[in-house]
């Protein structure tokens, strides 16, 4: 591995090392969101609420207030997390892990409806808070916390069992109202499990399952069955409206897009364009040159996720770096292949650039995690 | 070295192994395959589907899930009448898989559809049969509320009523069918408009549609979202609809005993440019603009063609009064002596000699009285409409100075009167002015001009020199009734001096007193006005265009009128100006009163009552007992 050997010998020389390309590659994805959104959302925004800048400065505040908080999380040691904490004697991480539950059978049952699910929390009048986001770092550092504590045990399937023990009930709640962040959720801990083992039969077997109850699952429940038919008959099926348009706006894009701003498909056509459907935006916009371009930043900023985790200072680190990869390559690859129709539809956030507030929120707190992680990496580790 | 990593592990905290590495890079692997694979498909999207799917963005309009009609804009006239509106009617949609899906409904549906829409309960049956799955049956079009909501009212009640939805439409209506059609024009399709306002006036008076689509959110609901339509806004014409068919009557009563091929008439304020009322030759019914049984007999339209059908159509919707140009005739000598005036080529007492004939160019041009009207003064030249003192005075002015005052009066180019269709008419070149040419145009001849442009141009006559553009409608109102846009009269130029116009007031005043005028007189109003006898082409022909311009009150210009009959038949008066003067005075005895101007001698009923209503009833209770003292 050439670039590692490089990353180590930078680390000779600086003494804390701190992973500025990945803080740089971050900033600029959120500022690229920033304007995609604006791009998407101000014709709407002007027609339903005569201002045109409303989503822009909403998700501006989100980003104003996440970038120093994803500052300040990496600055904080992450092992703090899973250290009992003094007086109580309680790690902070189940601390977390029991409040998740809390919030997500609360809302379950008393949560606000938005777009007709009931996934909100009202903070006060201002914002509102989204159990299932925080569910991800939450099962990100537990599943981490598990493995760090005994990784050989994930040698045997009954280590494998006990993680998903763990997460089932969590991912079950989640599934009851956001089948896509539950998907995300146990790619998390499959992914993370499966990088920690020395086997691969057994993922083998479980993985192939998991696709057969999933195929079960959509072929019973029927208005999700619908929704294979909307996938495979695209053009005639009256319900993939959004979908359609979405493949539309792509196709009249060509390679280097109508330009930044002009495209049509925004204006009405594309429902809540600047929500999961604004990679279908970039592609009228930018073109499959600037679309591209956009999955490269992601391919990059994975890359480096995966030399962090390569280079932690200890399994606990590295497993960090490895669940938020996996999470971000999750959303990337399903966000884009719903907006081209590669899979059946579900709602699922374009990393950084989709309109949302928690969203954000969540994944500026993973990668102050992860700088956290970088921010400890030891120069002697291969010296 | 892998020994020393393991003893380095025992002392140090669980380490990322080798066996981990690889299998992190493996997983890496497999998202850099997923992205590549996300890659091809973007470009295979745009390379297999590109140019169908760029297609179908461009047809969206009638690719979405369904529309919400907008309301096009209201026509108003100037008290607020309605002209022109759009009202919302149903269609009956029958959704046979609905009404099939359980025996329930089907009974309860089957008899709320009948009683209330008084369909066949065998013809709904034969449709049910044979089109079970039909989920949009066009049952019926243009359905009323009052129907539609007594349906509901019952579906409400019964749980079991389904299978029966509506679609809203708007269909155009005019209330007073030919009142004034061609100022308002028709619409094709519901909002393309033809004609008249409607279509100068097409983009302000329509809306945007709304939507309504489904789509699935992130959590697979479908949701429905509808975008309300923008309605379109609403017209406030200058027309006055009572003056407008007032004139109208007039020129259908003379169309019922008279013959000829064009009649005209347009009454205009001189003060701002409205026009409040304009018509020409039979009006047609808007609500029916291609039914030709008012023209044609059965037996004459079968027989025409389809380009027939829609030339006649089109000579029916022209109108004459914008639309069509002619020699003027003597009603142009008074921008002569106008133009003549200004430039103090000629003095007001100024006297003239009329042999009766002038030789001009080589040619021996006559004047209407062959044998010479003698001495006259500039105004007897205007009551007599003698044409040797104006071939005099036009001889004064020469070609440049006379082309350059017919510009300026607006003839020869477009007046921009918010209407469709309006020429320019013809003026000769400067060139081809010559010695003739300038004599005959000097009294009206030899150039073309349309009502329109005459009627503008007399307006600043009157008015003390201020040409105002023509217009037709004086406020743009959104849907709400709030005024968007109001049309202040746009001054274009001052023509002439306040001087002159005095002059030619009172001069006008005594061609209807004593001159060839005459015949326009009413009982107890001050009016002033100008005849014109215009000879067609070819001359030998002996057609005649003939017409009466006319001002009222002339102490103080309110309104103007003119009138046109193109090509009267009649043995006796085929050659004079009479049809068009008696036209005139008969049509300003009925509107005048309605205008608000009485005649004098008479008691004047009229009170002008303040326009702050909070004042109206202390001044009215005051007024009452000083008007009965008097």
């Amino acid at each position: 591995m050439d670039e590692e050997v490089v990353v180590s010998a930078k680390e000779k020389h600086a003494k804390g090392y701190y992973d500025y390309s990945l803080l740089f590659l971050i900033c600029f994805m959120v500022c690229f969101g920033l304007i995609m959104i604006y791009s998407t959302s101000s014709y709407n925004a002007l027609k339903y609420y005569n201002d045109p800048t409303l989503y822009l400065r909403r998700q501006a505040m989100f980003a104003a207030m996440g970038v120093p908080f994803m500052i300040l999380v990496s600055k904080i040691d992450y092992h703090i997390y899973m250290k009992k904490l003094p007086i109580i004697k309680v790690r902070p991480i189940f601390i977390l892990y029991l409040l998740c539950i809390v919030l997500l059978v609360f809302v379950t049952f008393k949560g606000d409806t938005t777009n007709g699910s009931e996934r909100w929390i009202k903070l006060g009048t201002f914002a509102s808070l989204q159990p299932s986001e925080l569910t991800k770092i939450c099962i990100i550092l537990l599943v981490a916390f598990i493995i760090y504590i005994s990784p050989k045990r994930l040698d045997h399937i009954g280590g494998f069992i006990r993680i998903l023990l763990f997460v089932a009930p969590v991912a079950g709640l989640v599934a009851k109202e956001n089948l896509s962040t539950a998907v995300v959720i146990m790619a998390l801990m499959f992914g993370m499990s499966f990088v920690a083992s020395k086997k691969k039969l057994y993922f083998i077997a479980f993985g192939l399952a998991a696709i057969a109850a999933a195929v079960l699952f959509i072929v019973l429940v029927d208005y999700r069955s619908d929704r294979i038919d909307i996938w495979l008959n695209i053009d005639t099926n009256e319900n993939g409206y959004q979908i359609r348009q979405a493949l539309y706006a792509i196709a009249s894009g060509g390679m280097f897009g109508v330009g930044l701003g002009n495209s049509m498909q925004k204006l009405g056509y594309i429902p809540e364009a600047h929500n999961d459907m604004i990679f279908s935006v970039i592609c009228e916009e930018l073109g499959i040159f600037g679309a591209i371009a956009i999955l490269m930043l992601f391919l990059l900023l994975i890359w480096r996720l995966c030399v962090i985790a390569s280079n932690a200072e200890d399994l606990y680190g590295s497993m960090i770096a490895v669940g938020v990869m996996i999470h971000i390559s999750v959303q990337v690859i399903m966000n884009v292949a719903v907006v081209t129709n590669s899979i059946p539809s579900t709602g699922i956030t374009l990393p950084f650039i989709s309109y949302g507030g928690s969203s954000l929120m969540v994944l500026l707190i993973e990668m102050g995690l992860v700088l956290s992680v970088s921010n400890r990496i030891k120069r002697e580790r291969y010296g | 070295m892998i020994t020393e990593r393991k003893k380095k592990r025992k002392k140090q905290p669980k380490q990322f192994t080798a066996k981990m590495q690889a299998k992190l890079l493996l997983v890496f692997c497999v998202v850099l395959a997923c992205i590549a694979l996300l890659a091809v498909r973007l470009v295979y999207i745009n390379k297999a589907d590109g140019e169908a799917y760029k297609k179908r963005v461009l047809e969206q309009q009638s690719y979405v899930t369904s529309t919400v009609p907008y309301q096009r804009g209201t026509i108003y006239d100037s008290n607020g009448m309605v002209l022109a509106k759009s009202e919302k009617v149903y269609n009956i949609i029958l959704d046979c898989k609905v009404f099939l899906t359980s025996e329930y409904y089907y009974e309860p549906s089957m008899e709320a559809l009948c009683s209330v829409f008084g369909f066949d309960e065998a013809e709904i049956k034969a449709i049910l049969d044979e089109k079970p799955d039909s989920q949009y049956y066009i049952l019926k079009k243009g359905e009323t509320i009052t129907n539609v909501l007594a349906y509901e009212a019952i579906a409400d009640g019964n749980k079991y009523v389904k299978g029966v939805w509506f679609e809203e439409e708007y269909v155009r209506t005019y209330p007073y069918d030919s009142l004034a059609s061609r100022i308002i024009g028709f619409t094709n399709s519901g909002n393309v408009g033809t004609w008249g306002v409607e279509e100068y006036y097409n983009d302000i008076l329509n809306g945007t549609n709304g939507r309504t689509y489904g789509y699935y959110d992130s959590e697979l609901n479908l949701q429905k979202v509808t975008k309300e339509a923008e309605n379109g806004s609403s017209l406030v014409l200058t027309i006055d609809a009572t003056i407008q068919s007032l004139v109208e009557k007039h020129v259908e009563g003379f169309l019922e005993s008279k013959e000829c091929s064009n009649i005209g008439v347009i009454v205009m304020n001189p003060n701002n440019g409205e026009i409040i009322a304009m018509t020409s030759n039979e009006e047609y019914n808007l609500n029916q603009p291609r039914d030709l049984t008012a023209w044609y007999t059965q037996a004459e339209i079968d027989a025409m063609s389809e380009e027939e059908q829609y030339n006649a159509l089109n000579t029916i919707w022209r109108n004459f009064c914008i639309s069509d140009t002619y020699e003027p005739g003597s009603t142009f000598k008074p921008y002569t002596i106008a133009a003549a005036l200004e430039e103090n080529l000629i003095e007001p007492d100024q006297k003239f000699y009329c042999p009766g004939y002038e030789i001009k160019g080589g040619w021996k041009i006559y004047c209407n009285n062959k044998s010479g009207h003698g001495w006259l003064t500039l105004t007897e030249a205007i009551m007599k409409s003698c044409n040797s003192a104006l071939m005099e005075i036009g001889e004064l002015e020469g070609r440049d100075l006379f082309k350059m005052y017919q510009q300026s009066f607006g003839f020869g180019s477009k007046t921009g009167v918010d209407l469709p269709g309006e020429s320019s008419g013809i003026l000769m070149d400067v060139k081809d002015l010559n010695e003739t040419e300038l004599a005959t145009s000097s009294f009206g001849q030899s150039f073309n001009v349309s009502m329109v442009q005459m009627a503008s141009a007399f307006c600043s006559l009157v008015n003390g020199g201020y040409y105002y553009q023509p217009h037709v409608v004086k406020e743009i109102q959104s849907d709400d009734g709030a005024i968007v846009t109001e049309i202040d009269p746009i001054l274009v130029r001052e023509t002439i001096t306040k001087e002159t116009s005095d002059f030619l007031l009172n001069a006008f005043y005594e061609t209807v007193e004593a001159g060839t005028a005459i015949h326009a007189q009413v009982d107890g109003y001050l009016i002033g006005g100008k005849t014109g006898t215009a000879q067609k082409l070819p001359r030998a022909d002996k057609k005649y265009v003939v017409s009466f311009i006319g001002v009222v009150p002339t102490n103080d210009p309110q309104y103007i009128i003119y009138t046109v009959i193109d090509t009267p038949v009649d043995e006796t008066y085929f050659a004079s100006s009479y049809f068009a003067t008696t036209l005139s005075s008969e049509i300003l005895e009925d509107i005048l009163p309605h205008l608000g101007i009485y005649p004098d001698g008479e008691i004047n009923y009229h009170v002008d009552y303040p326009e702050d209503e909070s004042v109206t009833d202390e001044e009215n209770t005051d007024a009452i007992p000083e008007m009965t003292e008097d």
